[in-house]
């Protein structure tokens, strides 16, 4: 019987088609699934900061025109002062004017070093503002003399080198209306180019953003398709593996009934042929003994009454064989049963068979168990038999029926006073036709305990031993 | 003059068929005893009106084993309870058999008693005394 499931699994190994999904391949989709997407976000994040970056570039640049713009506002404004300050002084002749015109030039000169630092990089403002020193040196070369002359010849004209004058300050206005103008055209394409690298930014990051989304989920999408058509397989080779073990557990279900009934008719048949004979050689003994007793001497009477008592044993054992062999073949059934009234009855049997016997029984069994009753009754009449056979020798034989508990579970047991048994042999004590005592001292067969022990499995309960020889033996056994 | 009514003995073993008769001659049965070998032999001699040796009478005890050739037992007591002219007589089923399913067969099927057949010719001839005590002595025949 043991071996019965490994052979119903041997017609189930699994092929190579149930490697379908291989784990390794799953975990690496699976870190694919996690990884990539993490990846790519971190790309396009770093891609996002550079963008960032260079519009903030394309605004720091619009922001250095505007104060370039701003410088040269400033410059021109000292221009303007100057000459106010210096035109003042030479109409009014009056010293005081003198003195915001050398401010003011003073001014001009640290402003227009710091134009010029700033459009340093352009050649053409450089150049521009270049002119627009010189044109202002001049201006101011020129204003020096006309100071001057005034002093050497004390004159108050107002018109002397005032042409020149003019002439360097429209240059130097227009000078500025040209730088001013080139400066606000490179503000205007700095802004221009500001707002389209946002622009392009933005549509970068979109574009890609939703692009990489795109692939990333048709990636997944085809991984998932893959896994799933996988486990599709999978589950289909399982499902008809499934169904072929079932057909594999029908069939030998069925094989194992006809084996069972080929058993079934095996110990019909052994029952009627086996005794036959027997009977007769038992009952021609008989007859010859009993009609033809005369004729023979004592000795023929005594080996006849061997050949009977032989036979009678053979019949015995066939009679207990064939019991052994219907107890595992007779449908299991559990029910409630009695164990009290079950034992009582047992006992009852005994005190008849046995009247002379002084038995004192104590009984602590449970009320209700589920077991088969008709095998409990098999196993509890063995048990308690053999009680009464091996305490035989006592004036009072001590049978004790009980229960204890040992992790959470009922443990029963069949205790006597008798001869007890040899340890030593323990290993043979529930096999079959195997005995512990002679035969001459204690009868029978030696299949008793062979049966409980099976009823005891069909119970899926255990039964074990304890002996002391000469004190008693118990015998516990547990129900599933 | 009326002959004393039968015993019919359905038994394909020649010794359990001596040992028997022993046994119901021991136990004083003075009946005469039918044998038949077989289950269809029985069934020939129980109904067929113009078979030669045992067209007389009926049997007034039938004891019949289970385990027979060509027709057992079992069938050959399913026919004699079936027949209006058979059905009334006692069928004493002797048997090695100890299976619980021929003796419960054997009484859905109308036996009157069960004898198992021991192995001890002492028990057997005391089974077969108190079987004849109670189907020959004790049981009017009843009427056909
Ligand atoms: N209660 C008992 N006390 C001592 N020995 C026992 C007891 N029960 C069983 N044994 C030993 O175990 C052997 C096997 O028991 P069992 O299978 O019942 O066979 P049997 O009783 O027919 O000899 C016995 O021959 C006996 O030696
Ligand atoms: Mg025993």
């Amino acid at each position: 019987m043991r071996e019965l499931p490994k052979k119903l699994l041997s017609t189930f190994t699994p092929t190579r088609d149930m490697q379908y999904v291989d784990p390794k391949e799953f975990k690496k989709i699976l870190a694919q699934a996690t990884l990539l997407p993490v990846a790519l976000s971190l790309f396009l994040s770093a891609l996002f900061v550079l963008q960032i970056y260079s519009i903030l570039d394309e605004n720091n640049k619009v922001r250095h025109s505007d104060e370039v713009l701003n410088y040269a506002a400033k410059s021109l404004q000292w221009v303007i002062d100057s000459e106010t300050g210096f035109r003042g002084y030479i109409i009014t002749n009056n010293k005081t004017y003198l003195e915001p015109w050398k401010k003011a030039s003073a001014n001009f000169e640290s402003s227009a070093r710091n134009l010029l630092n700033a459009v340093r990089d352009n050649p053409m403002q450089v150049k521009d503002l270049e002119n627009i020193r010189e044109l202002y040196n001049s201006w101011l070369e020129n204003a020096n003399s006309t100071l001057a002359y005034r002093k050497k010849f004390n004159s108050t004209s107002t018109d002397y080198m005032i042409k020149k004058r003019k002439i360097y300050m429209d240059g130097i206005r227009s000078g500025f209306d040209q730088f001013n103008e080139r400066e606000r055209e490179l503000r205007n394409t700095r802004w221009h180019k500001a707002e389209e690298t946002s622009k392009e930014a933005i549509l970068i990051i979109i574009g890609l953003g939703v692009f990489l989304g795109f692939v990333l989920s048709s990636i997944s999408l085809m991984q998932l398709r893959r896994l799933s058509k996988n486990y599709t397989r999978a589950f289909d080779s399982l499902s008809a593996a499934t169904e072929h073990l079932e057909e594999t557990v029908a069939q030998r279900t069925h094989e194992l009934v006809l084996v069972n009934k080929e058993l079934e008719a095996f110990s019909y048949s052994v029952s009627h042929d086996l005794r036959a004979p027997l009977r007769g050689i038992d009952g021609f003994s008989q007859i010859l003994a009993d009609d033809y007793g005369d004729k023979l001497d004592g000795d023929a009477l005594k080996y006849l009454g061997f050949i009977r008592s032989g036979v009678q044993k053979m019949g015995i054992l066939i009679d207990d064989l064939i019991n052994l062999s219907r107890l595992t073949r007779t449908e299991f059934k559990k029910d409630n049963v009695d164990l009290a009234i079950l034992t009582e009855e047992i006992m009852q049997e005994f005190r008849v068979s046995e009247p002379d016997r002084k038995v004192a029984f104590t009984n602590f069994l449970p009320q209700k168990i589920d077991a088969d009753k008709g095998l409990l009754r098999a196993a509890l009449h063995n048990l308690i038999s053999n009680a009464l056979k091996y305490s035989r020798k006592k004036d009072i034989a001590h049978i004790e029926l009980g229960q204890s508990f040992k992790d959470g579970k009922v443990t029963y047991f069949v205790r006597d006073n008798g001869v007890g048994f040899d340890m030593r042999y323990y290993d043979k004590l529930f096999q079959p036709f195997q005995r512990l005592h002679p035969k001459d001292q204690f009868d029978g067969t030696g299949i008793g305990l062979a049966t409980v022990a099976r009823i005891i499995r069909r119970h899926n309960g255990m039964i074990w031993a304890e002996s002391e020889v000469g004190l008693g033996s118990t015998f516990y056994f547990t129900l599933g | 003059m009326k002959t004393i009514p039968y015993i019919f003995l359905i038994e394909d073993n020649e010794q359990d068929e001596i040992l028997t008769i022993k046994a119901l001659k021991k136990n004083k049965v003075l009946n005469e005893i039918k044998v038949a070998r077989d289950g269809a032999e029985a069934l020939d001699i129980l109904f067929k009106e113009d078979a030669p040796q045992y067209a007389v009478d009926l049997p007034q005890l039938i004891l019949l084993d289970l385990k027979l050739p060509k027709i057992d037992g079992l069938e050959v007591l399913k026919q004699i309870r079936c027949n209006p002219k058979t059905k009334l007589i006692p069928v004493v089923i002797l048997t090695t058999s100890k299976e619980d399913s021929d003796l419960v067969s054997g009484y859905e099927l109308g036996a009157n008693s069960y004898v198992r057949k021991p192995v001890d010719f002492h028990e057997f001839a005391e089974a077969v005394k108190n079987l004849g005590t109670y189907w020959l002595l004790l049981n009017e025949r009843a009427p056909v």
